[in-house]
């Protein structure tokens, strides 16, 4: 009976709205209202911050942080009426965003670089072979094998359109208010970065003919 | 070309209007080198789709959540203080001002009744001076013959006396007996 009880309750859950879970969270601090909006988004909202920061320690760290904020910061500035992830979205990006500045930040002051490495992308200085060790290079060639090696190298600005988009199909309009600008920005940035990645694919594709001749 | 550029980008993302689309569709089939942009940016963007789903760690998941919970009991625990320690706040200022206006209240009333005493003892002892009205009738307000102390009243209905004038003309017209008609008086 009690089994019985448990399932429906479960079924229940998976049939109410966002705003409906976010609710019973916020007024009962419902622990099944939560786990299910957790289930829900959970793996979307981690592998927006995991593609955006290629590091796994610092995307459980950003995530951890983006669900604290959401918590703490529920009271002040989540207004029931919006979308309840759209609103956890802006805190993972904005938790990403200040991540990648302040590491950008970091790696600007550091004498490794020069004047003119400081000027280009965190990503792209991480290609740089003289700066990267032994393993790095190692990671760093696997990684060159795939998709995600080629969304790291586009520039922070159109790696988020790109993986809010895909990730979570937003709207045009719902990007460019996230990011702060205007639609036609964020459209701008969407080709710039598809323009970078198809450029990618074609030295990708041209490398492995290269080793494919060899 | 920009303008082309930004219109592919919006078909692409499917921003447009049904109206848009067809019309776009129709310069493609005109324009060549927009249908190689547009189909290659397809491409590109179909790639995309391989993106990997990543989960996260389910410890980690774990951990959020009960620390999510914990967190919102606290936060309503302390909302419910909050709010317990307002209503009974707010009771209590409730309850002082009844007091303070109630005592007020009272007090005042106490305050006017001592008042209406003063006054009416004070129409009993002050001394108001005599006057003459228009009728050149004598009046004495305000005071009283008290039996302990007689000479005040008397002493003034003496003065007052000395105060009158023998009116010479017999006639009474006076300058100031005309003043009197003038100002419509009932004499």
């Amino acid at each position: 009976m009690e089994l019985l009880k448990r399932h429906t309750g479960k079924q229940n859950y998976s049939s109410l709205k966002d705003r409906e879970l976010v609710k019973l969270f916020r007024r009962k601090a419902d622990e099944s209202a939560f786990n299910e909006l957790m289930n829900r988004h959970q793996s979307k909202i981690y592998s927006y911050i995991y593609s955006m920061i290629q590091n796994p320690e610092t995307a459980n760290d950003i995530f951890q942080e983006t669900f604290t904020k959401v918590v703490t910061k529920m009271d002040d500035t989540y207004n029931e009426q919006g979308k309840w992830i759209a609103w956890v979205m802006r805190i993972a990006h904005n938790a990403t965003i200040d991540h990648i500045r302040k590491q950008k930040r970091y790696t600007d002051v550091s004498l490794w670089y020069s004047d003119e490495d400081s000027k280009s992308d965190y990503f792209d200085r991480l290609e740089d072979e003289s700066i990267v060790d032994a393993d790095d290079q190692m990671v760093d060639k696997e990684m060159k094998s795939s998709l995600m090696s080629h969304i790291s190298k586009l520039p922070e600005e159109q790696r988020s359109v790109v993986l809010l988009r895909h990730y979570y199909e937003m709207p045009f309009k719902e990007i460019a208010e996230l990011t702060n600008v205007s639609i036609n920005t964020a459209l701008g940035r969407m080709r710039y970065a598809l323009i970078n990645l198809r450029k990618y694919f074609e030295e990708e594709r041209q490398l492995e003919l290269k080793h494919a001749k060899k | 070309m920009q303008k082309n550029d930004d219109i592919s980008i919006r078909y692409l993302m499917r921003e447009m209007d049904p109206s848009e689309e067809i019309e776009f569709e129709r310069e493609i089939m005109i324009d060549e080198n927009l249908l190689i942009e547009v189909e290659s940016l397809r491409k590109t963007y179909q790639k995309l789709r391989k993106l990997p789903l990543r989960e996260a760690p389910p410890d980690l998941v774990n951990k959020i959540a009960s620390d999510a919970i914990k967190a919102r009991r606290e936060q309503i625990k302390r909302s419910n203080r909050w709010t317990s320690f307002m209503s009974r706040s707010v009771a209590a200022a409730a309850v002082a001002i009844l007091i303070i206006s109630t005592t007020i209240y009272f007090s005042n009333g106490q305050a006017y009744t001592q008042t209406d005493t003063i006054q009416t003892t004070g129409t009993t002892t002050e001394t108001i001076d005599p006057w003459v009205d228009r009728s050149n009738m004598l009046h004495f307000a305000g005071t009283s013959i008290q039996a302990d102390n007689p000479q005040p009243i008397q002493l003034e209905v003496d003065q007052s006396f000395s105060k009158l004038k023998l009116i010479n003309s017999e006639t009474g017209y006076t300058p100031s007996s005309r003043k009197i008609v003038l100002t419509s008086s009932s004499r």
